[in-house]
């Protein structure tokens, strides 16, 4: 199940909502670890078995690297979690790749084994790995009762497209939790922002980016060439930061603390600074389970630039079992270590106008080579980007402009800290009137603006049968 | 303060969704939409388990969403405020004017239904029926300078071309058509011509016959509704689309129709029972059916293979001839060249708009 659908919205919500409140606090895990099955079963119901085979798994594997500390059976059961979890990874979601290019180098031909990703699958395994990890290493308990820990693998809001929620974020409100009216409607501010994010503005501009990469390339001009990967840029932001907020407030709702998971990556003035604002959680992870383990940046330079290339390789491959991601996470393997060795000092000298501009031509041309997995294809849009043997601008390019304007301006500052500024100005200077005034206007545009983002959320869903989920099967 | 407010905002939205979803009795058939509306899923075990409940469910819920249709119209107002010209492939053109887009077909498609034209022609030949082809171009073509200003069409008269290469008859309306362009030839809210569009084609067809058309006063005009909308506009649910008026024309009040070898037969070529609903234009000879015989005071026998188009065109052609037969391929199964002999066809028309017989597969099975 999508957060942005009606089933959610006037189904599984409304009911999880009545049924957790009006349960005694001893319950409440149990009921968020069924709901949370239900939610995952309801698009895939057999691929349940897998998520309760890693819950148990890593349930007894932290049980027994806790008891066992410093000794063979912990470092056992870490290794036994880490392989289960991987082969899991590797089963479902790369032999098929790995199959396909065996295949093609030595002309084999091996059946490929045609099995549909487990949703979720990416985020899940990296969770409950983490979580063994974290016990191993000694830096947190184990969780000792088996719903809890169930409710915490399983937990519906972060279940599907992350953050990855990293069990020593949230080891404390799992077992105690604090809910209240001001949380709900904290939490609900924010799933309404990133409903409206997914439904009203990346799934409309990814319209524009469908129409283009869909066209013709013999016929693509330079000026739709951009425009549609701007689209894109704006679409796969949108998208995934909304999955995110609507993550965040729901677990907000439920008395969880997420992390946050995006930090206006547009506004970045270098490729490694958009890093640190884009998918927060996995860069964190790999940072902490992959990059520091292998020695960070603290046994030499050669050593460090070996582990940025690991650790971008693995990003790339994290994205997808395709060589296009591979590629994507090598470009930026790339860069990063061009710039640390010198780019950023220069750049730092330069008008930040050229900062921005560079970091974002980075950006444009590392989604060319996410967005087409038939690499040939990017390459050649990245052509016509560039002019090569495309022609400038046409009639189709100036429709498309014309019509997406506004929903192009419209993403553009959303994705601008400003307008949550204006938004918080707005609010502060109507609260600021004189008497109890200030505060009803302001309250009133608030509701007004909920409200009006919800209902339109919700014609869209009605009538839209375009509601595609890019980030689904990550 | 504020948050208690959201709070309360919210689960009443949600509180009022549900219970109007419950409240609220399911339809089984959108007017506005012209299709059946989902209904409540009911799934098999091994259904459920290959997760079939998610889709079912929510193509339940959108369909029978209270106010679906307000829902909708709602969409489209908002896509126009943000610069949108065009939804779920109509364009907004100028003066009202909703047009289907017209930007892609499938050549291999198009390929396979001239040539089963050609065979088919071929078939005829043998028994010494002649046949020609009317290949009606539509809104997007004619009325192109009324699109939204760069809008994506492809031209339709290199459709045409291409079967004129192929050694078909072809009765080329599109001139006429062009000529007349200022003139109410087509319907501001739905695909087809208007029955004056029909009757400049039916000129072309005379001349083609190298005979001249009687001019239209001397058909007799009638009003059939002034409150049309069609096609187009239930592609769009456009609250403030205008309203189509249909005309019909016709020589004699009755005509013996008779559908499908005589299942039901009728003294007329308007099916009125039709002008009360919202698919009034299906009151041109009862929508469409497989196989259609109307007398005539004329002579010969015309053959009419063809799609809804040709429904408004045969008010012009009936006194012409002694019989006309349509064949609606998507629904008659068999031979047309055998079905002509048999019946002692005297001349056959194919008449489609272009962009469906460019996409209808049920063409490539006419032989």
């Amino acid at each position: 199940m999508v957060f942005s659908s009606l089933t959610f919205l006037l189904g599984f919500l409304p009911l999880v909502l009545i049924v957790y409140f009006a349960a005694p606090k001893s319950l409440k895990n149990t009921i968020l670890f069924i709901f949370s099955l239900l939610f995952y079963a309801w698009g895939e119901p057999v691929y349940v078995g897998l998520m309760i085979f890693s819950t148990l798994l890593d349930y007894t594997c932290g049980r027994v690297a806790e008891k066992y500390r410093g000794k063979r059976p912990a470092k056992a059961a870490l290794i036994v979690s880490l392989c289960a979890n991987l082969g899991l990874l590797g089963l479902f979601k790369y032999a098929d790749f790995l199959i396909g290019t065996v295949n093609g180098i030595f002309g084999a031909s091996i059946p490929l084994l045609d099995l549909p990703l487990p949703v979720g699958i990416s985020f899940y395994t990296f969770q409950t790995m983490s979580y063994t990890i974290d016990v191993y290493r000694g830096e947190i308990k184990a969780q000792k009762n088996i719903i809890s820990f169930g409710a915490y693998v399983a937990l519906f809001p972060q279940l599907i497209a992350g953050p990855i929620v990293r069990y020593q974020t949230i080891a404390e409100q799992i077992d105690s939790r604090t809910h209240s009216v001001d949380r709900f409607g904290k939490g609900v501010k924010r799933f309404v922002c990133g409903l409206g994010k997914k439904v009203l503005l990346a799934n409309n501009i990814g319209l524009l980016w469908s129409t283009i990469s869909t066209a013709d390339p013999a016929a693509l001009s330079t000026v739709s060439a951009w425009l549609g990967i701007i689209a894109f840029a704006f679409q796969i932001y949108f998208d995934f930061s909304g999955y995110s907020d609507m993550a965040i407030g729901l677990g907000t709702i439920f008395g969880f603390d997420f992390c946050e998971n995006f930090n206006y990556p547009y506004i970045s003035k270098s490729v490694t600074e958009f890093w640190r604002r884009w998918h927060i959680s996995m860069g964190t992870w790999f940072r902490d389970y992959v990059y520091i383990p292998l020695g960070g940046n603290r046994r030499g330079f050669v050593i460090q630039l070996r582990n940025i290339a690991v650790v971008w390789l693995l990003t790339g491959f994290w994205h997808g079992a395709s060589w296009n991601y591979v590629l994507w996470g090598v470009f930026y393997g790339v860069i990063l270590i061009v710039e640390k060795l010198f780019l950023l000092k220069k750049l730092e000298k330069l008008p930040s106008a050229v900062q921005h501009i560079y970091a974002l031509l980075c950006v444009a041309v590392g989604w060319v080579l996410f967005a087409f997995e038939n690499i040939g294809k990017g390459v050649k849009f990245l052509g016509t980007m560039f002019g090569v043997g495309a022609g400038f601008c046409d009639d189709s390019a100036l429709y498309q402009l014309t019509s997406y304007a506004p929903l192009l301006v419209i993403c553009a500052f959303a994705s601008l800290p400003a307008a949550k500024k204006i938004a918080a100005k707005i609010g502060g200077k109507l609260a600021a009137k004189p008497g109890k005034i200030g505060n009803a206007l302001a309250g009133t545009a608030l509701l007004f603006g909920v409200a009006a983002v919800t209902l339109l959320s919700t014609a869209y869903l009605v009538s839209g049968s375009y509601n595609p989920f890019l980030y689904f099967r990550f | 303060m504020n948050n208690k407010l959201v709070t309360i905002l919210f689960c009443g939205l949600l509180g009022a969704g549900v219970l109007a979803e419950i409240i609220m009795p399911d339809k089984l058939y959108s007017d506005s939409e012209k299709r059946k509306l989902a209904q409540f899923p009911q799934l098999s075990p091994e259904e459920i388990v290959d997760g079939k409940l998610a889709d079912s469910t929510e193509d339940y819920l959108a369909d029978q969403f209270p106010w679906r249709d307000g829902w909708v119209t709602a969409k489209t107002l908002t896509e126009l405020v943000s610069g949108k010209r065009e939804y779920g492939g109509v364009y907004f053109a100028q003066d009202g004017y909703l047009i289907d887009k017209f930007t892609s077909y499938s050549k291999k498609q198009y390929a396979a239904n001239i040539q089963s034209l050609a065979k088919l022609d071929k078939n005829l030949s043998q028994s010494g029926i002649p046949m020609k082809v009317m290949l009606v171009p539509t809104a997007a073509e004619i009325l192109s300078d009324k699109l939204p200003s760069f809008a994506p069409n492809l031209s339709q008269s290199e459709l045409l071309e291409y079967a004129e290469k192929q050694g078909l008859d072809i009765v080329d309306v599109s001139d006429i058509l062009r000529e007349h362009s200022g003139e109410y030839i087509y319907y501001k809210t739905d695909h087809h011509w208007t029955s004056l569009g029909a009757y400049y084609a039916y000129c072309a067809w005379k001349t083609a016959n190298s005979e001249t058309a009687e001019p239209l006063s001397d058909w007799i005009h009638e009003e059939l509704c002034d409150n049309f909308r069609g096609t187009t506009y239930a592609k769009v649910n456009y609250p403030f689309a205008p309203y189509d008026t249909i005309d019909a024309y016709y020589k004699q009040t009755s005509h013996t129709v008779s559908y499908n070898g005589g299942a039901y037969v009728t003294d007329s070529l308007y099916e009125r029972k039709y002008l009360d609903g919202s698919d009034q234009y299906a009151a041109f000879l009862n929508s469409n059916q497989a196989s259609t015989v109307i007398s005539g005071s004329g002579t010969g026998k015309l053959l009419i293979l063809k799609d809804s188009y040709a429904n408004t065109f045969v008010q012009f052609t009936a006194d012409d001839h002694a019989e006309t037969h349509l064949i609606d391929m998507r629904f008659f199964k068999g031979s047309v060249s055998k079905y002509a002999a048999e019946n002692g066809i005297t001349e056959v028309l194919v008449l489609y708009n272009i962009p469906n017989f460019a996409s209808d597969k049920s063409v490539s099975m006419a032989y």
